[in-house]
Formats: structure tokens, sequence, C-alpha cells
């Protein structure tokens, strides 16, 4: 099973889709909440799931206001399950009776509404179970009215005390209120409390006759959250163009593929999402690219789509394929690590161990964000080196992202973010009015070409911190002096 | 004045609140007065509290306290944990959504006469989405139980009843003295001019204190005090100035001591709720030239006194009477005689 924390859920931006899917009843936004992911062996489940998703998606525009009343009626349903199981373990009150009865009065709506878009969508495995009994239990007039009282249809005991104490008060408005004799005071104030001993039987009797509908009304409100969550998937996946998965095979691979919460960033600027293709085969893939070429969103990325397709999500590209996996890893230096008490580099390494501990027991899909980019160069690479050639040979999928050289020799693949290309660095060199901050960045994303492509395994990372300098407007006389030391490496 | 002409004016209202200056203030005695001449009418009654009232047992004093005592076709809004102590046969309509220490509140129908306890909303929306709810179930008089300290809500309805008695207190020199002034700020004036009410309305939304001249108005920073902007002369001839939130002492202090001329200015609030100003400060701003406006103002009906405390210092309920009847211009009533 797949077990990120939240910082993980916001890093790779799955919080951002959870938060995106707003499910209408209390119990689908709880399902939604407690999101356990699929396992290889529910792989039948999650089928389902996608394939009720995309019935969905081809019913939904053609039946829009039955779906749009099913919904109207999912929002109106409160979480009654407290009351349901208080039928096996005491004597449910007029108010549980009052909660039960609304609900199985709003089944009544949702059951054959359901199954006028039943009939059509042919939804698999999504069954409402037939309450009705339940219902003439606490309906016993047929009324079907959403109030609930102890009708006096269910005891001609309580019929007789209430007749009497009716008379009482009857009585008692005769006169004016400080005028009521202490006697009639008393005398329906007795009768009042023979009339709560009788409606304590009677509540005790209906709750033992409703406790054979416990179950049935259990997995109505599970089926109420399945429909639910399955229809605001299908909001989200039509919103995003999300496609439905294949799942099998030994790789993972992704067309057109994007993080929705980075692109929302981007379009708010202008801007637009480049679209990844990418194929991850068993063993290690490496990323390399120029600083800001968009590395870390790339894994942040495939890590997401990955996930969402474990949780039964449609994933955010215009094809995708995936096994399911035993485990998924995200590690990357963030704050996490230092809230533990460990710098980035230590983090990782305690996230690593994590990994290995758990490699051989299943077969794991491993996502590593620049693996010791906090460390020194020589040692570093010598570091990222040695655990990509270690995840290769694992029965792992494994995507790492670095900057440091020869990694990529250690891999089974290679993919590199295009970068700064086609630069005109004299003119920029040459800038007589600097530009602004903001502008500069947005320069940078204007030269940048963020599609990731193959590459081979002998290519050694793009040199273009310098460029980057050049291009965050770095002053001459700092810039001078890196230049120089380049030339000064070249000679070496 | 006989105790039915009470009956008879609260009747004629929409709604109306009944407001305790203390606990044990008589103020279920009057409730159950009042509902009681209501049997007969024609109109559907629906009622709840302002947070909690209603005990058994009074959970202040421990003192054995009587219930509201209603009628079959009642609508009633209460905690579900108060359920329990209504001896009526209930029928129940609605979960309202609205949580209280004491559970969600829950609207019922009593299907016959009985002792309720009840506890409603005590925010202004809620007790408006349940207002409007009572409404849509038909009903056309709510009864509102309130407490001076939540005066705020009571100015909500059509009309008030103010309730006050020896338990307010520790003499009953103090407890005329408190209750004049409770009375003085719910009888405040209402502001009668509709373009200043209006200018109100929208400025509100930006700053939190306004300063008012005809159609002039000036807002000020959050940082300048009422004082420094009055003195400064920000707006020449300023009539009114609109403080949003509570009016309180400290405020009025700042305002005394600050060296402005207070002379004809209006201090203005939404309404006699947002009032935290003692007896005395009230005097010093009317010796000043200066009084207090409402946006909107509580029809005040009559007033009540319980002449009994639970602590043990009964009053002489004829004086007790007549003295506050001889300062008040609403009718005062002695709820013995109710």
């Amino acid at each position: 099973m797949i077990d990120l924390s939240l910082q993980q859920k916001k890093d790779i931006g799955l919080q951002f889709v959870i938060d995106l899917t707003a499910p209408s009843s209390a119990y689908g936004k709880e399902r939604l909440r407690n999101s356990k992911s699929f396992t290889p062996e529910q792989k039948g489940e999650l089928q389902r799931e996608l394939d009720n998703i995309e019935k969905t998606l081809l019913y939904r525009s053609q039946l829009e206001s039955e779906y749009r009343r099913l919904e109207q009626i999912f929002s109106q349903i409160k979480d009654i399950r407290k009351s349901i199981l208080k039928c096996q373990d005491g004597i449910l009150g007029e108010i549980d009776l009052f909660e039960i009865k609304s609900f199985l009065l709003r089944l009544t709506e949702l059951t054959p509404l359901f199954e006028t878009i039943n009939c059509r969508a042919g939804y698999d495995g999504i069954v409402f179970q037939d309450t009705e009994q339940a219902l003439q239990l606490l309906d016993p007039e047929h009324n079907r009215v959403a109030s609930f009282h102890i009708s006096n249809y269910y005891s001609a005991e309580l019929t007789r005390i209430r007749s009497k104490k009716r008379d009482t008060e009857e009585e008692m408005r005769r006169f004016s209120f400080k005028d009521i004799p202490a006697a009639l005071f008393e005398k329906r104030q007795n009768l009042a409390l023979e009339e709560e001993q009788e409606e304590q039987k009677v509540l005790a009797a209906l709750t033992r006759k409703l406790e054979p509908f416990v179950l049935p009304l259990l997995a109505n409100t599970d089926t109420i959250a399945e429909l639910d969550l399955v229809i605001q998937k299908a909001i989200v996946a039509k919103k995003y163009h999300a496609c439905k998965p294949l799942i099998g095979g030994n790789s993972v691979s992704f067309v057109d593929m994007l993080n929705p919460e980075i692109a929302a960033q981007l379009n708010k600027q202008d801007k637009k999402f480049t679209a990844i293709d990418i194929e991850l085969c068993k063993g290690a893939t490496v990323i390399t690219g120029a600083n800001m070429g968009g590395k870390s969103v790339a894994l942040a990325t495939i890590a997401l789509n990955v996930a969402l397709i474990h949780y039964g999500f449609y994933p955010f590209a215009a094809m995708a394929v995936s096994p399911l996996f035993d485990f998924l890893y995200v590690v990357s230096g963030n704050m996490e690590s230092r809230e533990h008490g460990l710098s980035s580099f230590g983090g990782e390494l305690v996230s690593f161990n994590k990994i290995v501990s758990d490699i051989n027991k299943g077969f794991a899909c491993v996502f590593i964000d620049e693996f010791a980019h906090g460390t020194n160069p020589v040692e570093g690479t010598a570091i990222a080196q040695g655990v990509t050639e270690y995840l290769n040979e694992k029965n792992a999928i494994t995507l790492l992202t670095t900057h440091y050289d020869k990694v990529a020799e250690y891999a089974n693949a290679h993919y590199q973010i295009m970068g700064l290309k086609q630069l005109d660095l004299e003119k920029i060199k040459n800038e007589t009015e600097p530009l602004a901050h903001n502008d500069r960045v947005c320069r940078i994303a204007a030269c940048m070409n963020y599609n990731l492509v193959p590459a081979d395994k002998k290519q050694e990372p793009p040199r273009e911190a310098l460029n980057v300098c050049y291009l965050l407007g770095i002053p001459a006389e700092i810039t001078a002096r890196i230049e120089r030391n380049y030339q000064e490496l070249a000679r070496k | 004045m006989s105790a039915s002409y009470l009956c008879d004016l609260a009747g004629k209202y929409r709604s109306l609140s009944i407001i305790g200056m203390c606990k044990n203030a008589g103020k279920t005695t009057v409730l159950n007065h009042i509902i009681h001449n209501m049997v007969t009418d024609e109109r559907l009654t629906a009622m709840t509290s302002i947070g909690r009232d209603g005990e058994a047992v009074d959970l202040v004093t421990g003192t054995a306290k009587p219930g509201i005592y209603i009628y079959a076709g009642f609508l009633i809004a209460t905690a579900a944990g108060l359920l329990d102590s209504c001896d009526i046969t209930k029928e129940f309509l609605l979960n309202t959504g609205i949580s209280t220490p004491l559970g969600e509140i829950i609207v019922l129908r009593a299907l016959s006469d009985g002792y309720v306890q009840l506890a409603g909303p005590s925010v202004v929306s809620q007790l408006e989405q349940l207002t409007c709810t009572f409404s849509q179930m038909g009903a056309n008089r709510i009864i509102i139980d309130g407490a001076v300290n939540r005066k705020t809500l009571c100015s909500f309805t059509e009309a008030a009843i103010l309730c006050t008695g020896a338990s307010c207190g520790t003499s009953m020199d103090a407890i005329i003295k408190e209750t004049l002034h409770v009375y003085k700020m719910l009888a405040l004036p209402e502001i009668n001019d509709d373009a200043l009410r209006q200018l109100v309305k929208v400025q509100k939304k930006v700053a939190d204190k306004i300063i008012l001249c005809g159609r002039q108005h000036i807002t000020l920073p959050s940082n300048v005090n009422i004082g420094e902007g009055l003195r400064e002369n920000l707006l020449n001839n300023t009539t009114h100035v609109y403080v949003d939130g509570a009016l309180s002492d400290s405020l009025v202090q700042s305002l005394l001591f600050s060296g402005a001329d207070l002379s004809g200015v209006n201090l203005v609030v939404s309404d006699s709720g947002k009032i935290l100003v003692s007896a005395g400060n009230y005097e010093k701003l009317r010796l000043r030239d200066s009084g207090i406006q409402v946006l909107n103002s509580v029809n005040l009906l009559a007033v009540t006194v319980n002449p009994f405390s639970v602590y043990g210092n009964n009053f002489d309920k004829d004086s007790f009477r007549a003295q506050l009847a001889g300062q008040i211009e609403v009718p005062v009533f002695n709820v013995e005689d109710a």
C-alpha cells in the first residue's frame, strides 16, 4: 500500500487534486479524507472504480438533470451511522429514529433516480439495498413526511395515557396561568411520566425491529460514498482532460502528462505547462537538465500521476499505462528532514534506508529528487552513482533527477530537459538597461525549453549554470571571475 | 394597569423578545403568562432562546426554577441535549445544523401542552436562519427568550419586554439605577436620517470608525482614535460618529479625556446590544452635550419587576414597582400580578 505523508502529498500536488474533488455527501467527504490506495491484489477493484468513472463520464452529460438531482440529494444527507450503530448496543432515541427516518426517505428518492441512471450507465458493483420495510416501521401511518413522532399507532396504552393527559391539559387551560390548581399540575406531571415510560417501551421495541436493517443501512451509506466519489472523480477528470489508465505491464508510461497544481499557477501568469512524455522501465531512469529546467517538476508530476492511479483517480495525461506497485517512495530534501533535526542530506539517507529495507519485499516505484545534492560534488557524485546503480539492479522502477556527471551511465535510461537553447548570450551580456527581477525570471522561462527528451546515457548534464547567472543579471564583475575559473578548469 | 393589558400588547407583534436583566428576574413567569393568553388566538407561535435558558434547576444558584409551559401546536427550537427535560409529546421536524454545547438545535412541534427547556442559537446569523425556518413552517409569531448580555439578538424582534428583579443586585437603589440605565440604553433613539443610515451601511464595510456631518464623511484609520479625529477637526461640525462593533467604556473614556469638543456629536452604534457603557460614563457624555443613537432601536413595550430574590433580600413589591414606574415611560408590571 502507498503511504504518503501529508507533506509528500502536498509536494507532488496530490493534495491539490484531493482538494479539487468535492464530494456532496458527508459519506463521500469522509471516504475521500480517508482515501486508501489500491494494492496489486486489488487490481480488480481498481479496475471497477476506473470503469465506473468512465461510465459517469459517458452518461453525465446525457443525464445531466438526473445527476444534478443525485448530487443535490447527496448534499442533504447527514452522517447517521452513529444512530444506526446504536441499534446494536442500546435503545434508539427519538432523534435517532427521526434521523434514520429522514435517511430512509432520502433513499426512497435516491433509489429510483439511481435506477434511471443505472439503466443506461450500468455501474459495476454499485447497488442500493432495499430498506423499504425499515421505513414502514418508522412511518406506520404511511405519511412519507420527514418528521417523526412516537405515534399512538405503536401502543394502545400510549393512546390511553395521552388521551387522559390531554383531558387534564384541557382542564388546566380553563384557568389563568397563576390560578391553575397545583393538583392539576401534579396530575399532569404523573401522566407525563407514564407517557414517557410507555414511550421508552415503544422505543425499545422499535430498536429491536430495526436491528436486522443495520447492515443494509450501513451498506447504503457505503454505496452513497462510493457513487458520490466516483461522480466527483469523473468531474475532475473531465475538467482536466484526464484519461483512463491501462493497469498492468512492467513499465510506467505517460503521454502529454500534466501537473494540475503547477499548471494552474502557470496559468495565472499566462504561461503554459509543458506536457511530459516519458516511459520508465524496470531499473533506474535518470533525468538531467539545466538549473531551472523543471527536473523536479517533472519528477513530481510523474510521481503524482502514478500515485493518482493507485488512489483510483484518472491520471492527468492523454495516455497512461502503469502496473500497481506494492510501495511508492518519494524522496526529496524538503523541510521535513529539518523538522526532524536532520540536515537535508541526513534526511535523504534516512528515507533511503527505509527504501532499502522494503525494496526486496515487493514491487516498488521510487522517486528521488537530486540525491546528495547538499553535499560536496565529488562525494555527491559518487553517492548518486552508487545509489543509482543499486536501484537499477532491483525489482523496482526508479526515477532520479541529478545535475551530477556520469550518473546516467549507472542507470537503465536517461532523459534530458532540452534547456536553454538558441540563446543570444552576447546580446544579453551587452544589455544597457538591466531588466527588473521579475522580468529576468520571465526571460529564463521564455528561453527555457522544458521538453523532456530521451538522451544517450553518456550524455553529460548541460553546463548552463553560468548562462542562468547572465540571465538573472548577476553583475559582470562577478560573472567575469566565474568565466576565468571556467577557463582554468578547461585548461586542467 | 391590568396585566392582561401586557398580554394584549405583546400579542400584537409578529416577534417579541423577553429580556432578563439577570437570572431569576421573573422572565419565565412573564413568558408563561403571556403564552397562556396566546393559546386561544389564531396565530402559530414559535419559540427559541438566545443561548440557554429555562433550566429546571438554576445552573448558577442551584434553586428550583419553573419551566416554560407551552401549548400543543407551538413550534420550538432547542438543543438536542435538553429534549429529555421537555415533557411535551414531541414531533421532530428538522435538524438545523446549528451546534451548541448542548448538541444540535432541533425544531420540534409540540403535540401536547407541557414544559420545555430552551437553548437556541447565540449568533445573529443563526438566529436569522432559525426565524426564517420558523416562518417557512408557517409560524407567524416568534418569541425569543433573551438575556440582557445578549441584547443584540433582541433588537432582532419587533418588540421587547425587560424583566428585572430583586436578584439582580444587592440593594433596591442599585438595582433601580442599573435597570434605569439598561432601560435608557434600550430606549435610545433610532437615527432617523435615511441618507445617513445608507452612508454608514456602505462605509462600515471599509472602516470601523466613521466621522459624519451631513452628506460628508471621513473614515478613521484604526490607529487614529476618535478623540484625536474630533480634536483635529477632521470634519467641521461633526454631527455623528459611527462605531462598528462594541462601544466600550474605555472608548468613551478616551473620548472624554481627549479634549475634543463633543457638543452636538452623537455616537452611533448598530443597536443597543453594542453599548457596554456604564451609567456614569453615559451621564458624563450627556453633560458634554453628546449622546448615543442606534441604527436599529428596540421597541420596548414594558418592564416587569420581581420583588422576590433567590438570595433572600425580598423587596416591598409596591414600592419597587412604583419607584421604577416613576422614572420609566413604558408601563411597569409586578410579575406577581401577572
